[in-house]
C-alpha cells in the first residue's frame, strides 16, 4: 500500500515505477489543490488514470464540477488501489465520524432518463425506496434503445436527481443513495490490492 | 439554415470549428470524453455534452452518442472534423435518418471514395491517370501475382485506410507475403476492414493535393495545390503552399483532374484529391480522395484569404457556392508544421504527459492552431498532435525563415513530454528541402536517425 504524498513507488519494473512515482507526485499535487480533499482515492498506473470521490455530497457541492470523479485518462493496466488510513485521514482533516457513506449512481451514457417503464406506469423509485444491488432505477435512452439503470449496491435512495423525460450526459448523476450499515465498510474502504493486468 | 452545430471531435480542429461557427453566429455544441472535460473546445463551444469514458471507441467513435447528444441538444448538423467518424458514411446515413446535417458529401459518394480501391477505379473511369495497381480489393494470391506485373517496389494499402495508416511498402517479392498479411491484420484492427489493395511504389513522389469546394448543384472550384511531400512513414510533418517543385502549369492541370474527379462522383463539399508526381518522369497520378477538411488546410487558408470552415457551412446546408474560379486569388507561400508530442530521437515515440509550460510563437503573419495549454494533460488516448504552427509571407525563403524563429520561440515543457520542433528545424535547414527539390524520401532517408527504422 503506498501513502499519500511520499512518492515511494512499489517496484513492478523500473518503467511502471518510475510512471508510478510520477503519477504519486502529480496526485499529491492535485490533491493538495482542493479546498475539500476526496475522501477515496483510485491511482491505476501503466496508461496513468487518476480517480478521486468526494463521499459527502455537500462537499461535492462546493467545489462545483471539479468534484466530479477526475478520470484523466484511461487504461487496461494494474489498479493499485489506495486505502485510507489514519495518518492520511487525520492531515486531510475529516473532523469527528466520517458522514453517511453515499452513493452515485450515474447515467452510462448519453440519453433521456425515464422514472418508470413507460408514461403513466409507477416510477422505479421513489426517495426513501430500499433498493438491491442490480435493480433497475430508471431508463436511459438513446437512439430509441432503451437501456436500463442498475443499482450497483444496496442501499437507500436518498434523491432522484435528473427530472423525468430530462436529457443526460455520460457520467451526470442520476440517483444518490445512502449505503446501509455493515456494508458500508466494505463498499467505502475497499482493501489495498494489485490487480494483474 | 444552420444554427445549431454539433463538433463531434477534440483537440485543435475542435476548437476550429467552434471559432467559425463563433463567428458566425451558429451555436456551437462540443462533445466530450471525460478525458477532454476541460479541454479548449469545452470552454470555447456554447454548450458541451460528455458522451463517454476517454476511449475513443467509447466517446469521439461512438455514433450512437454523438447522433443522441445532437439531438438531446437541438443540433441542426454534425461537423466531423477529420479523422474519427469523419469519412464513416454509416453516420452520415444516422443523420440523414434523423433530419441531422452531416458536413460531408452524400454517403454514397464518401463510401466509394472512402474506398481506396473503389476510388482508383472510378478515377480512372473519370479520365484521371493512376498508378498501377488494384482497382478491387485482392486476397493474398492475386496480390501477390499482380505485384509481379506491377513490379517491386509496391505498396500495400488498406482499401478502408486512411491519414497514412494501414499501409506497408514492399521492395522484394521475398517480403510481400508477411507485409500483406500483417497489413490486412493491421487493417482490421484500425478500420474493422481488412480488405487490402495495391499499387506501384513511387520512392521519389512529390505529393501534390488539390484544395476543392463544391456546391450540390455541381459547381465547383479549387482553391489552389498543397506540397506535402514532406512525411515520415507517410504521416505529413510539414505542408506547404504552393509547391516548390512543381510549375504552375502543370499544378494546374493536376487541378483541372481533380474537378473532373468531383463531377464524375457528384462530390459535394469540401474535398481533397491527393496525387503524385513521379519525381522522375513528372507525370502525375491519382492516389486518394478525401472527403473532409483536412489538418494541414490553413496553409490554404492564409493564402487564399478564405475561411474553409465557413465555405464547408456555406455549401453543407444546400447552399450555393457564390466563389467562381476566378475570385480565388493566391497570394504569398504559407507553410505549417505540426508539432507532435513525440520523440524523434526514440522513433518518435508518443510522449503523453502533464504540458507544464506552453508558449506558443506570435509576430507577424505567423498562426497558431492549438488546444494545448499549461497544464493540459496529454492523454495516450488520441493522436499526439499538440499545434500547428503556419506561417505566410511573400515568398518562400521569408516563410521558412519565419517558420524557423517561429519554432524557435515555441516552448513545450512537461515531465516525459517531448516534441518534434527541433526534428522541424532540421528539416527546414536541410538543403534539398531549403532549395525546394525534396521528395517524399527526404524524411525516411536522409533525416532518419539510427533508431528510428
Amino acid at each position: 500500500m503506498t501513502e499519500l504524498g511520499t512518492g515511494q513507488p512499489e517496484r513492478s519494473g523500473d518503467a511502471a515505477g518510475h510512471e508510478l512515482d510520477v503519477v504519486c507526485r502529480a496526485l499529491t499535487r492535485l490533491v493538495r489543490s482542493f479546498p475539500q480533499p476526496p475522501g477515496e482515492v483510485t491511482v491505476r498506473c501503466g496508461d496513468i488514470a487518476i480517480e478521486l470521490r468526494w463521499r459527502d455530497d455537500r462537499a461535492a457541492a462546493e467545489l462545483g464540477p471539479s468534484a466530479e470523479p477526475l478520470s484523466l485518462s484511461n487504461g487496461t493496466v494494474s489498479a493499485l488501489v489506495l486505502e485510507p488510513t489514519a495518518p492520511v485521514a487525520s492531515e486531510l482533516e475529516i473532523a469527528g465520524s466520517l458522514p453517511p457513506v453515499a452513493h452515485v449512481i450515474r447515467a452510462p451514457l448519453v440519453g433521456v432518463f425515464y422514472h418508470a417503464p413507460e408514461p403513466g406506469a409507477a416510477r422505479y423509485v421513489c426517495p426513501g425506496d430500499l433498493v438491491e444491488q442490480g435493480q433497475q432505477v430508471g431508463i436511459v435512452e438513446s437512439m430509441k434503445l432503451m437501456n436500463p439503470i442498475e443499482a450497483e449496491t444496496a442501499g437507500r435512495v436518498v434523491d432522484v436527481l435528473v427530472g423525468n423525460g430530462e436529457p443526460v450526459e455520460y457520467g451526470q448523476p442520476l440517483i444518490t443513495l445512502v449505503l446501509l450499515s455493515g456494508s458500508a465498510c466494505a463498499t467505502a474502504f475497499p482493501r489495498a490490492h494489485l490487480e494483474p493486468s | 439554415m444552420i444554427e445549431k452545430i454539433l463538433i463531434a471531435n477534440r483537440g485543435e480542429i475542435a476548437l476550429r470549428i467552434a471559432r467559425t461557427c463563433r463567428e458566425l453566429g451558429i451555436t456551437s455544441v462540443a462533445v466530450h470524453s471525460t478525458a477532454d472535460r476541460d479541454s479548449a473546445v469545452v470552454r470555447a463551444a456554447d454548450e458541451s455534452v460528455q458522451i463517454g469514458p476517454p476511449s475513443a471507441q467509447r466517446s469521439y467513435l461512438n455514433m450512437a452518442a454523438i447522433v443522441e447528444a445532437a439531438l438531446v441538444s437541438g443540433a441542426d448538423a454534425i461537423h466531423p472534423g477529420y479523422g474519427f467518424l469523419s469519412e464513416d458514411p454509416d453516420i452520415a446515413e444516422i443523420c440523414a435518418d434523423n433530419g441531422l446535417v452531416f458536413i460531408g458529401p452524400e454517403p454514397n459518394v464518401m463510401a466509394l471514395l472512402g474506398d481506396k480501391a473503389a476510388a482508383r477505379l472510378a478515377m480512372r473511369d473519370a479520365g484521371l491517370p493512376i498508378l498501377p495497381g488494384s482497382t478491387t480489393a485482392v486476397d493474398e494470391e492475386l496480390a501477390v501475382r499482380l505485384a509481379g506485373d506491377i513490379g517491386y517496389p509496391v505498396i500495400i494499402k488498406a482499401v478502408a485506410g486512411g491519414g497514412g495508416r494501414g499501409m506497408a511498402v514492399v521492395a522484394h517479392p521475398e517480403q510481400f507475403r508477411m507485409a500483406y498479411r500483417s497489413t490486412r491484420s493491421a487493417a482490421a484492427t484500425l478500420f474493422g476492414d481488412g480488405r487490402i489493395c495495391l499499387e506501384r511504389y513511387l520512392r521519389r513522389a512529390h505529393h501534390i493535393e488539390i484544395q476543392l469546394l463544391c456546391d450540390a448543384t455541381g459547381n465547383a472550384v479549387h482553391l489552389g495545390e498543397r506540397d506535402c511531400s514532406v512525411q515520415r512513414r507517410r504521416q505529413k510533418l510539414l505542408e506547404e503552399t504552393p509547391s516548390p517543385v512543381i510549375d504552375p502549369e502543370l499544378a494546374e492541370r493536376i487541378a483541372t483532374a481533380a474537378l473532373a474527379g468531383t463531377a464524375a462522383v457528384g462530390y459535394r463539399g469540401l474535398g481533397t484529391f491527393e496525387f503524385l508526381v513521379d519525381g522522375e518522369t513528372g507525370d502525375f497520378f491519382f492516389i486518394e480522395a478525401n472527403c473532409r477538411i483536412q489538418v494541414e488546410h490553413p496553409v490554404t487558408e492564409m493564402v487564399t484569404g478564405i475561411d474553409l470552415v465557413r465555405a464547408q457551412l456555406a455549401v453543407a446546408a444546400g447552399g450555393q457556392l457564390s466563389l467562381r474560379q476566378e475570385d480565388v486569388q493566391r497570394r504569398g507561400v504559407a507553410v505549417e508544421c505540426r508539432i507532435n508530442a513525440e520523440d524523434p530521437d526514440r522513433a518518435f515515440l508518443p510522449t503523453p504527459g502533464l504540458i507544464e509550460e506552453f508558449v506558443p510563437p506570435g509576430g507577424p503573419f505567423v498562426r497558431v492552431d492549438t488546444h494545448a495549454v499549461a497544464g493540459m494533460l496529454v492523454s495516450p488516448n488520441y493522436d499526439p498532435l499538440l499545434a500547428k504552427i503556419i506561417t505566410w509571407a511573400p515568398d518562400r525563403d521569408q516563410a521558412l525563415d519565419r517558420m524557423d524563429r517561429a519554432l524557435g520561440e515555441t516552448r513545450v515543457r512537461g515531465a516525459g513530454v517531448c516534441t518534434t520542433t527541433e526534428f522541424l528545424r532540421r528539416v527546414l535547414a536541410h538543403p534539398e528541402f531549403r532549395k525546394g527539390v525534396h521528395t517524399t524520401s527526404l524524411v525516411d532517408e536522409r533525416l532518419s536517425s539510427p533508431t528510428d527504422s
